[in-house]
């Protein structure tokens, strides 16, 4: 069996972060004696991010898991460097989050991100 | 015969710098740590600054007009309205005048700051003006306004003026946007700050998860802080809490709304499921302890 009648290698990427995954994709796509499964095709290989999959937000609602932190604190109230504290990173990169976050919010037009951070876990009162 | 765009212009443009100029000796330019921010002297001997522009920690020095230096120490700060109230020893200064007025979306607006002691500005228009809102840590503000202007980072803290000079709040940056945190909420939560250092919040002392119920939804106690309120009350990891004050749990959100700076002291009657089985207990609420 010659190398050309090789079937080719399908790819899956399960990857949560969109951008990390368009980038995957691109970059493979193209790649000879191998090419992206289409959508639910059984691949021969699947690529996963090193921290576990996190499904998509069903809301269109993206953050990370050190933002989700950042929200529950933010819905307790916590200050800059109560958050900062709490995680064990330092001020300056709690206000990095908190602006982030801030941003996200903002984008998506969510005004219930204290309930969104309650449904998602356990909020200290 | 002299252009009337000309005209209009150089009076336009020299009503502004008057409106700057009359502002100015109540504004001061607040250095801590690496951050540099604006402020105003809201009372004798006290300046209101914005808190997400003050440094966490570290000594305070501020510039005022005049461009003498003087030492500034906290008197209180509140993160949840971004308003901070300084102590500094000087009483000369005559304090700014607060105006309840609500500016119209589309007026003009004025920023008045100052960088090291030097008065800076910033014009442009009141891009929305609305009814009270709550900010994402729980901060109640009377109004929401938003300035279309361009604020640098020295500026936050600076006073909102209107085109008649009137100052109708704080300058502050949000998330994307330039705010305005308005008169009534500068007035209400500084002269908290003066006399009680602090802005208390009301606290239960438990983990709380929101679970579904077969008629509604509760808080399902998921830690108890031993020393705390809940603990005091007798309460227990695995109660549901579904009823407050006799009225259905609506969502953990309802609890912190209920946890108001009012809220210590007061007792409130919770309904618990145990197993299932409903319990009333009585709960003295508590002031969250800063950690």
């Amino acid at each position: 069996m010659s190398k050309e009648t090789s079937p080719a290698i399908v790819i899956a990427v399960e990857i949560g972060d969109a951008g990390l995954a368009d980038r995957l994709a691109s970059l493979l796509d193209g790649v000879a004696g191998l090419r992206l499964a289409a959508p639910g095709e059984a691949a021969t290989v699947t690529i996963v991010a090193r921290e576990s999959h996190r499904p998509a937000e069903p809301h269109g609602f993206d953050l990370t898991p050190r933002e989700l932190d950042v929200l529950a604190l933010l819905a307790e109230g916590a200050s800059n460097k109560t958050i900062a504290s709490r995680l064990g990173i330092s001020v300056h990169t709690a206000k990095f989050h908190v602006g982030s976050l801030l941003d996200k919010l903002d984008a998506t037009g969510r005004t219930d991100a204290v309930a969104h951070a309650a449904r998602r876990g356990v909020i200290h009162l | 015969m002299t252009d009337p765009t000309t005209d209009i212009l150089a009076s336009f443009s020299s009503a502004v710098a008057d409106l700057v100029a009359k502002a100015a000796p109540a504004i001061v330019s607040v250095h801590s740590h690496h951050a540099r921010a604006s402020g105003f002297v809201w009372k004798p001997g006290l300046i209101v600054t914005a808190d997400e522009a003050l440094a966490e920690e570290g000594e305070i020095s501020i510039k005022l007009a005049d461009g003498t230096a003087r030492a500034a120490t906290i008197a209180g700060r509140d993160h949840t309205t971004d308003i901070a109230l300084l102590r500094f020893d000087a009483t000369e200064i005559v304090p700014a005048k607060l105006s309840p007025v609500l500016p119209a979306p589309g007026s003009l607006a004025v920023v008045v700051a100052a960088a090291r002691g030097t008065p800076s500005a910033a014009l442009g228009v009141v891009s929305l003006a609305g009814g009270g809102w709550r900010s994402l840590r729980g901060g109640d503000i009377d109004a929401r306004v938003e300035l279309d202007v361009r604020l640098h980072h020295s500026q936050q803290g600076g006073l909102a003026l209107d085109a008649s000079g009137e100052a109708v709040g704080m300058a502050v940056l949000g998330p994307r946007r330039v705010l305005v945190i308005p008169t009534a909420t500068i007035d209400r939560v500084a002269g908290r700050l003066e006399t009680h250092g602090r802005i208390a919040r009301g606290y239960l002392g438990v983990g709380l998860q929101a679970v579904k119920l077969d008629d509604g939804v509760g808080a399902m106690v998921m830690s108890v802080d031993k020393s705390g309120p809940s603990a005091a009350a007798g309460i227990r990891q695995g109660d549901v809490i579904a009823g407050w004050n006799g009225e259905k749990l609506a969502g953990v959100r309802q609890l912190l709304r209920s946890l108001g700076p009012d809220s210590v002291g007061s007792v409130v009657e919770l309904l618990i499921r145990r197993g299932g089985e409903p319990l009333r207990f009585k709960l003295t609420i508590g002031e969250r302890p800063e950690t």
